[in-house]
């Protein structure tokens, strides 16, 4: 074995790629030989060299910036906590939809309203017909308006001469459209009456 | 990282945990700049992250990964500018009987006198990023990140013998180097 093959054997040894039997050999090589002993320094002082740096620590930034990208490319489930950018026309979308719940909630009350169950025989029930029939302009009986007004309570509405054509229904028709024009006849109305009253007014509310 | 072939990003997260600083450091050594060097390592991550669904659970994981670490190395140093030069093996280069370059004497070098001094380190780098991609990339792999030849061999394609000649190789033109800048 020459000196070129023995310098080989020092470079394999400093990399820990040598077998025992060649490292003997290399160690009696070298200390009878001054070159390799001193080319064996020389690349010791370079493996020096390049193990202890440059050192510069990572930049901050350097992990986000790469999960960023790996993100963008859909390379890598996005991160939990992290905003995914939103394009701005999307926001439009918020007050479309507020508006359009809106829009829908008001029907819906307005529906609501009107399918009550039971919702027109309770407003029925707040006005009994007597009260109904105490208004001077409604085409009613006078003797049922005047036993109202004296306090003799509940005589049955008695419509017109023609009564007879109008139906139950179109006659409490009449008697609710009557109370509508003028509420002030239940100030008129009987203490009895207001008694009698405020348990289903308290249910209406 | 067949966690992550499977939509784990956590397991991409200790992937890259155990191993950025090796990736960061190769592409530093390779570049001779650590800025350089992490703008590579970006792009060598992305390639693994990429390359993902092709990685065998057979192979071992950091010789697959030096693997692409160099390959991307080699074309982000292609793409800033022209290597040509510094590319080409020289003939003969494993050659036992290539000529060797005469090393300085003992006096010269002291190894822990280069270890301390930081504008010889900084040389040293430089020197390195200037060696022949061959030598090079066999050199940092081997005595910079300490794979074993065979392994060293695997992931530039070569025998281990002609890992041996090459780092062997490098270590003497950085010697020569080191000689020029000692005083």
């Amino acid at each position: 074995m020459n000196c070129n093959e023995y310098k080989r054997l020092a470079s394999a040894r400093i990399d820990g790629q040598i077998a025992a039997g060649e490292a003997s050999a290399l160690d009696a090589h070298l200390a009878s030989c001054d070159g390799c002993k001193g080319a064996e320094r020389a690349m010791r002082a370079v493996d020096a060299g390049i193990s202890a740096g440059p050192r510069h620590p990572v930049s901050p930034g350097f992990k986000s910036a790469l999960f960023e990208r790996l993100e963008t490319e859909s390379l890598l489930p996005v991160g939990r906590g992290r905003i995914i950018p939103f394009p701005l026309w999307r926001w439009a979308a918020v007050p479309l939809a507020a508006a359009a719940g809106l829009v829908l909630f008001l029907l819906a009350g307005h529906e609501a309203v009107e399918m009550r169950p039971g919702g027109e025989q309770l407003a029925r029930q707040a006005v009994p017909a007597p009260l109904r029939a105490a208004d001077p302009q409604n085409p009613v009986d006078g003797a049922a308006r005047e036993n109202v007004v004296r306090g003799h309570g509940v005589a049955a509405p008695a419509v017109s001469a023609n009564a007879s054509a109008l139906s139950p229904e179109e006659a409490d028709i009449v008697a609710n459209l009557d109370l509508l024009e003028h509420p002030a006849a239940l100030d008129d109305a009987p203490a009895a009456l207001d008694d009698m009253l405020a348990p289903s007014v308290n249910g209406q509310v | 990282m067949a966690a992550f072939r499977g939509g784990d990003r956590d397991a991409f997260e200790r992937l890259f945990d155990r191993h950025h600083l090796k990736v960061i450091r190769f592409a530093s050594r390779m570049t001779g700049d650590s800025g350089r060097g992490e703008e590579a390592a970006q792009e060598i991550f992305l390639r693994i992250a990429r390359a993902a669904p092709t990685w065998e659970p057979t192979a071992r994981f950091t010789t697959w990964m030096y693997t692409i670490a160099r390959r991307t190395t080699l074309n982000f140093i292609r793409d800033a500018r022209d290597h040509e030069a510094s590319l080409a093996i020289p003939l003969g280069e494993e050659a036992d009987d290539a000529p060797l370059l005469q090393l300085p004497g003992p006096p010269a070098f002291e190894p822990d006198r280069i270890f301390s001094n930081s504008q010889l380190r900084e040389r040293l780098a430089v020197a390195l990023a200037e060696l022949p991609e061959g030598y090079r990339s066999a050199f940092v792999l081997a005595a910079g990140e300490g794979l074993s030849y065979q392994e060293v061999a695997e992931i530039l394609g070569i025998t281990p013998q002609a890992v041996k000649s090459r780092v062997f190789r490098a270590r003497e033109a950085l010697a020569g180097k080191l000689s020029e800048l000692e005083p």
